[in-house]
This record gives structure tokens, C-alpha cells and sequence, in this order.
């Protein structure tokens, strides 16, 4: 689809001075692979990354694999830390809702719900940054901290600034896109909950005398999890191919910027190589979600 | 059931809690007074000086290289790597190198790195955008250790200014050549800062080379942190995050100008805004349309709404500081009377109708949009056509368009890079002369400016050159905007000359109170 668009990497690689010179210009087509039809350039492509090699980029002349699973960890960090907000706070808001329909606390939760859906990103983003950072100097701006993987490991090491500077830099671009995903899961989990707690089997749980945490908890929530689960997969399948616009408010150096960027610059397999990760994550995670329901509800089963 | 929701909120408040009060605590990053942090607004392409054209590649080298000559913050060409310079004939320059220049890595700067850098950069293998800058040069010959004498194909008076420009920078020729990919990802120079890391998209760490020719420089290391959106970078520096930023945008200057944390810098700049007109197809090709649509715009207006009033307007595309300026010039009033006189004379009494041919860059939309709105006023009714930039380029090279907004920057600051580019007959179709200008005196006068090696002769050559083209008006010229940089009131004796913040000093910069 990108090859559709109009634009040419050369022109934009070399600029409106290095377009001067023709023969340069075509040299570089042909060096690139440029100049072959588009089902051959894919042929080369398929060819490749068959055997791993997603070949180099147009712009920086790097392994695209370098490139990709170089910003991937810190995409992993975001979205796992955006997930769990996100599951925490819309689960719970979801089933408080649900337990106390047409409440004061129910109300108020959806039409939180209804905002955290309705915000644009970069706008809360924004005023996260000004409130939290800027106003009232509490986080960091922009970036981030230190890889996690590292901050662990320099923690068991006795060492543990490292990882409060990365959960630090984290807390701000976790929570803008974990509220978002939040009122989806809250409006979800209360309609879902809303529609098991009606059934007899909850009623029968009631009559036997269990405590209503019990039956809210073990009898009906586990029930109501089946669709929750799986949108709340799709959704980290969403966030792990890259939150472009968190990760640009917050300078956060992950796969949706690297793809962004690689678009403007045409990188075509810059390009390719995010799209076939991306892929990839969709791919297992429906899988996971698949597993998961057999284990969340022993009804459904594998042969 | 309600209790534990209130539990696990509490428990997750003590936490943030927790990680919020080490944010308060003193942080153990290095000593006060010797890191700098930056940020830039993307990532630079390369830090090999032969393999990009960037702004954000163009200042590491900066910080990483020496070039042979250097500008000082007049703008004199001074000494770099090379001690002393002559031109022996009209085609023949001879460097004599500074001895005993180490590149990072201990060995010594030697003419056979001089011969393999400038060979490279303009070796098509290598594949260098910025080739262009010494596409003049035929070979370099080692006359000794020291010594190299740059032979070119023709008389080229302003090689100087070329060879000041971060491509034509001295990498070392051995590690270059055993492993050009490996020294991309660990760049050695002779520079001021030595490269220490570099994480796409976070940051670069450059690290004080205490040996360098030039005086060792006070600042211990240098982080430059990525950070492509603009409102973030500027809290950032708000927040005293970073101390300095490059892209700030130019309707936020007045609200910052407020904050005494901040030094603005609005500094006059080489580039120029203006629109192109195709002199090969109508309406265009006469002149008096082509006055008629100078006089129908209000340059104050247009230099307001885009850049917040921080410019100068233009009458030529050489912009005051740029060599061979012309001060006598006055930019095109408004006159709508004037203008619809003209059009009815050209036999466009009626109105006249055309496409605006307009680069997919916010700054070029608004640029059209502020145009459309003012040509309507004299009876020019345009229509807009926004093209990808390559796309565009390419139409542009064609000539197929006949009007067409355009941002340009003398970068060398010296008249022969944008006069031969925009305005020689030779440079017709990609080299830069998209809307097809050709007069012979102006030829003759550009090519007096790039071989004559009279100062005083050059910068006359381009008084009368821009004359003319004032008068044959193959362009609108509208502004010449100005940079706009915003630094920390802490930081002293960071300097950033003329050529823009790529160039931006910090051998002597340090923090102070």
C-alpha cells in the first residue's frame, strides 16, 4: 500500500540539492532495488524473511531487525504497564458498577468512562504533562527512564534509583493510554457482569448463604470474563503495535514511532519489518486468548 | 467487596507515592554544572558526515569532526584542521594541515585522511546527499604528510565556504575503510566531544574530548534527548528537563520571552520564503502577471500569520547576512490598484485563474492559504494542490506547474550556492531553477561571482545580478524568517552563529547561576 502512496525515498533521503544529479539518482534506485516491479521487490522480500533477514533500512543502512527489536522493549514496558492500569482500574470500575446499578458510584463511573473513551490521546497526554510535570513538578516530562530489564537487574544489585527512574518516567505516558482502555474494559465488564448477575445460578449462590463477595468474585465475575478477556487481549495486542501518539507525546522510544517515522521517510522495509512484528503479537495473542477461555471456563474445551 | 477495591487503590497510592518522593530526593546523575541536555526533535540519520544531509546529523558532526575551515561568530573563514591555505591557480588550492591533531581513537589527522574524506564524499559509491557540495573538485593530491593541494574541474572562488559545511568533514581513513558500518555506529573525529552512546529514539551521549586541538571543553558530557513533539520539548524545558530546544515554535515566543528561566534567541537566518513562478507557460511567462501578482501580496501580513512578525521581508533570495546581499533592494509594497492595472494590461481584466503547486508541509499549506486569500483580493484566483514532497520535487524539476511555494536556506552563506542554484540558465530543471529563469547578462554576472577571486568584484557581480532579477521578478520573494532558539538561563556562553543551531558552539559553554 505504501509503494501507492506518492513519494519516492530517494527524493526524500538525498533532498531537493542531491535530486541534482540524475545518474546519482538512479544509481541509488538500482542499489535499493528501487527500480524492479513491485511483485519483485515483494519476491525478494518473502525470500528473505523466510530465512530472518528483513534486510536493511533505506534511511539509516541498518538491519532491520536491529532497528525493530531495538525500540520493541520499550513498547513491551509501555503497553504491559498500560495494560495493567487498564485492566485494574476498568475491571474494578466495571463490577462496582455492575454490583451497584444506577448508584452514585455507577453513574459516576460510566461517565468516567465515557470521558477516558472520548479524550483524544495527545490532548491528555498534554495536560498530564502540564498538570503533573510542569505546574506541580511531581514526574518527569518526556522520555525514558532506563531500559526495565536493566533497572532490575542493577536492583538485585542493591541499586534501586535506577528502577524508580524508570517507573517514574513511566507513570505518565502508562496512565494516558492506560485510561483510555480503561473505560472501554469498565463499560464492557458492567454490562457483562450486569447480564450473570441476573442469572439463577447467582440467585441459587445467594440462597445457599455465600457471602456476596463470593458470589460476586468466584461465581459471577468469572463468568462475565469470557468477552472481557477477550477484548482486553485485542487491546494489548493494540498497544504493543505501538501507541503512536503517546509515544510521541512523551518522546517514548518505541515501534509505533519507528513506524511513523519510517512512513514519512518511505522505509519501505523499515515498514515491513513493523508491520510483520505487529503481525506477529496479533497472531499469538488471539491464540493466548483462545487457551485462556478453556481455562476461565472449564466448558469450553480443546480436542 | 467494596472495601478491597478501596485496598488495592490505597496501596496503589502509597506506591506512586513512594516513587514520586524519589523524584524529590537528590538524584544520582553526575555533578552539577558539567552535563548539558538538549533536545532535538528527531533522530539524526547518520553520524558518518558521507552518508546524510540532515539538521540533526549536521550538528552532531559538528560536535564530533573538524572541517578544514571554520566560521567564526563574524562569519570570517578561519583555521580548522588546516593551518593555512592558498590558492596557487585558477583551479589549484593548497592546505597546509595542523600538526599533531589526534583523532579520538590516538592516531594522528594526516593529508591521507584529508584525500580519502573529500575523495569519498563525492564518490557516487558512497551515496552521500551532500555530494553537491564539492561536485566542483576532480581530485586531491597529497603533497606531503601535512600537505594537499584540492584540484578543480573549474575556477571556484567560493570553495571556501564549502569546505566549512559539516559533509566535507576529516574522518579517519583506516577505520573508515576497514569497517565503514562499524564506524557509523562508533563514530571517531578529531571534534571537541568524543561519541559515548546512542539509543534510537531516547538519546545521544557525547563525551568531553580533554585533548582537543581547539581548548578542552568545560562541559564533562553532552545528552541529547529525541523528542519529536514540539509542546512536549518546550515543557521540557519549562520543567528544566533539557536546557535547550531547536524547534520552538514561533507563536510561542512571546509567552516564553515572559519566563526569566529563558534566553529566546530570535536570530536573523540565511533561508527565504517566496513562491515560484514558471516563466515557460502562462500566465507567467509575461511579466507584467508576474508584477501584478508581487504587488497583490502583503508580505507584513503573510510574515505575521506564519511566523509571528519574526522575520525580515525580502527583495532578493540572498538574505542579509548571506555575502553579495543587496540592501538597496526594497521589498514589493502592496498596491491592489496597481496590480488589477497590470492584469488588465496583460489582457486579464476579467481575473485569472491558476493552481498553486504547494509541498505537504504544514508551514507550505498555511503559506498557500495566506496567499490564496490575498491574490483573491486582486483578482487572482488560485486553486491549491498539496503533493507529497518527493511527488512535488518531481513536478517541479518538470516545470510542470505555474506557481509553487518554496523554502530554501543559503547554508553557506555566501551568494554562488543559491544565485547559481536558483537563477543560472544551467541549473534548469532539478539543480534548483525550477520556474525556468534565463537572462544572459545575470548568466555572465553569477559566473563572474563563482571564478573571480576578487572579493570586492564577486560582491558586485551579485549587486547587479540581483538588480536584474528584482526587475525581471521570476520570483515572489516574501521573507526571510528568522531562527527561533530557546535556552535555559543557566547556560552561558553557548553560541550559535549565523549557519543556525547545527552549528551551534559549546567548547566554552558552561553551566552558571
Amino acid at each position: 500500500m505504501l509503494h501507492l502512496t506518492p513519494g519516492d525515498p530517494v527524493a526524500i533521503m538525498i533532498g531537493i540539492e542531491g535530486m541534482a544529479d540524475p545518474q546519482m539518482v538512479a544509481n541509488l534506485r538500482r542499489e535499493l532495488g528501487l527500480d524492479q516491479p513491485l511483485h519483485i521487490q515483494y519476491w525478494r522480500f518473502l525470500r528473505r524473511a523466510v530465512v530472518g533477514d528483513l534486510g536493511k533500512s533505506i534511511r539509516t543502512n541498518e538491519p532491520v531487525r536491529v532497528e525493530v527489536m531495538s525500540r520493541f522493549p520499550a513498547t513491551v514496558e509501555l503497553a504491559v504497564a498500560a495494560f495493567i492500569l487498564s485492566t485494574l482500574i476498568g475491571v474494578a470500575a466495571g463490577v462496582t458498577s455492575a454490583v451497584r446499578q444506577y448508584s452514585l458510584l455507577d453513574h459516576a463511573s460510566m461517565v468516567g468512562a465515557m470521558l477516558g473513551a472520548s479524550i483524544p490521546v495527545f490532548w491528555l497526554g498534554m495536560m498530564l504533562i502540564l498538570l503533573f510535570a510542569v505546574r506541580y513538578p511531581l514526574l518527569p516530562v518526556s522520555g525514558r527512564g532506563a531500559p526495565f530489564a536493566e533497572a532490575v537487574a542493577l536492583l538485585f544489585q542493591g541499586d534501586a534509583s535506577t528502577l524508580v527512574r524508570a517507573l517514574r518516567h513511566l507513570i505518565l505516558p502508562a496512565v494516558c493510554l492506560g485510561l483510555s482502555r480503561a473505560a472501554v474494559v469498565a463499560r464492557l465488564t458492567r454490562s457483562s457482569m450486569l447480564e450473570v448477575l441476573r442469572q439463577e445460578y447467582v440467585r441459587t449462590a445467594r440462597a445457599k448463604g455465600l457471602r456476596e463477595r463470593v458470589v460476586v468474585y468466584r461465581h459471577a465475575l468469572r463468568n462475565a470474563l469470557i468477552p472481557i478477556v477477550t477484548i482486553v487481549g485485542l487491546q494489548f495486542g493494540f498497544l504493543l503495535g505501538g501507541a503512536v501518539i503517546a509515544e510521541v507525546v512523551f518522546s517514548w522510544p518505541g515501534v509505533g514511532r519507528l513506524a511513523v517515522d519510517s512512513i514519512l521517510a518511505r522505509d519501505y522495509p523499515v515498514v515491513q519489518g513493523c508491520v510483520l512484528l505487529v503481525a506477529a503479537i496479533f497472531v499469538l495473542l488471539n491464540l493466548s486468548t483462545d487457551l485462556l477461555y478453556g481455562w476461565l471456563n472449564p466448558r469450553i474445551r480443546y480436542q | 467487596m467494596t472495601r478491597t477495591v478501596l485496598r488495592t487503590c490505597l496501596a496503589a497510592v502509597v506506591a506512586i507515592g513512594l516513587i514520586v518522593q524519589g523524584a524529590l530526593a537528590p538524584a544520582p546523575a553526575a555533578p552539577a554544572g558539567t552535563t548539558l541536555t538538549l533536545a532535538l526533535f528527531a533522530d539524526p540519520v547518520s553520524f558518518d558526515p558521507h552518508r546524510s544531509n540532515d539538521g540533526p546529523s549536521n550538528m552532531m558532526w559538528h560536535q564530533l569532526y573538524n572541517t578544514l575551515v571554520d566560521r567564526n561568530e563574524k562569519g570570517e573563514i578561519v583555521p580548522a584542521l588546516a593551518e593555512k591555505w592558498q590558492r596557487i591557480g585558477d583551479r589549484t588550492w593548497r592546505f597546509t594541515l595542523r600538526q599533531g591533531v589526534k583523532f579520538h581513537d590516538g592516531s594522528e589527522v594526516t593529508a591521507d585522511d584529508v584525500k580519502f574524506s573529500l575523495e569519498r564524499l563525492i564518490d557516487p559509491a558512497t551515496r552521500s546527499p551532500a555530494a553537491f557540495l564539492l561536485t566542483v573538485l576532480d581530485r586531491v593530491e597529497v603533497e606531503g604528510r601535512y600537505q594537499v593541494r584540492l584540484v578543480l574541474k573549474s575556477p571556484f572562488a567560493p570553495l571556501l565556504f564549502h569546505l566549512m559545511h559539516k559533509p566535507t568533514s576529516i574522518v579517519p581513513a583506516a577505520l573508515v575503510r576497514a569497517n565503514p558500518d562499524e564506524f557509523a555506529r562508533r563514530p571517531v573525529g578529531t571534534g571537541p566531544f568524543k561519541f559515548g552512546s546512542y539509543v534510537r529514539g531516547d538519546r545521544i551521549e557525547l563525551v568531553r574530548n580533554p585533548d582537543y586541538w581547539g581548548g578542552a571543553p568545560k562541559f564533562e558530557r553532552i545528552i541529547i534527548r529525541i523528542v519529536p513533539d514540539a509542546s512536549t520539548a518546550i515543557a521540557e524545558l519549562e520543567s528544566g528537563g533539557v536546557a535547550g530546544v531547536f524547534s520552538v515554535p514561533p507563536h510561542e515566543v512571546a509567552r516564553l520571552q515572559r519566563n526569566r528561566n529563558l534566553t529566546m534567541l530570535v536570530l536573523p537566518s540565511h533561508r527565504i520564503t517566496a513562491l515560484v513562478l514558471n516563466l515557460d507557460r502562462p500566465p507567467f511567462n509575461d511579466r507584467k502577471v508576474r508584477l501584478a501578482a508581487s504587488y497583490a501580496i502583503d508580505r507584513k501580513a503573510t510574515l505575521n500569520s506564519i511566523e509571528a512578525g519574526l522575520g525580515v521581508l525580502a527583495s532578493s533570495a540572498l538574505a542579509p547576512l548571506v555575502f553579495g546581499h543587496n540592501d538597496e533592494l526594497q521589498p514589493f509594497p502592496r498596491d491592489l490598484t496597481k496590480a488589477r492595472q497590470l492584469l488588465a494590461e496583460a489582457g486579464y481584466a476579467g481575473g485569472l485563474k491558476t493552481e498553486m503547486l504547494v509541498w505537504n508541509l504544514p508551514a507550505s499549506v498555511k503559506l498557500a492559504e495566506v496567499t490564496q486569500a490575498q491574490f483573491r483580493e486582486a483578482g487572482i484566483e488560485i486553486s491549491i494542490k498539496v503533493t507529497e514532497f518527493g511527488a512535488a520535487l518531481r513536478e517541479q524539476y518538470a516545470g510542470n506547474f505555474t506557481i509553487s511555494t518554496m523554502l530554501w536556506g543559503t547554508v553557506t552563506l555566501d551568494g554562488d550556492y543559491s544565485m547559481y542554484a536558483l537563477f543560472h540558465s544551467d541549473s534548469i530543471g532539478p539543480a534548483g531553477n525550477w520556474g525556468r529563469y534565463s537572462n544572459p547578462e545575470v548568466d555572465r554576472l553569477i559566473m563572474t561571482g563563482r571564478t573571480n577571486g576578487n572579493p570586492v568584484v564577486r560582491k558586485q557581480a551579485y549587486l547587479k545580478a540581483q538588480e536584474i532579477i528584482a526587475n525581471d521578478a521570476p520570483w515572489i520573494f516574501l521573507y526571510h524568517p528568522s531562527m527561533v532558539y530557546a535556552l535555559r538561563s543557566e547556560i552561558k556562553d553557548v553560541t550559535i552563529p549565523p549557519q543556525g543551531y547545527v552549528f551551534i558552539n559549546l567548547t566554552k559553554g558552561y553551566l552558571g547561576r
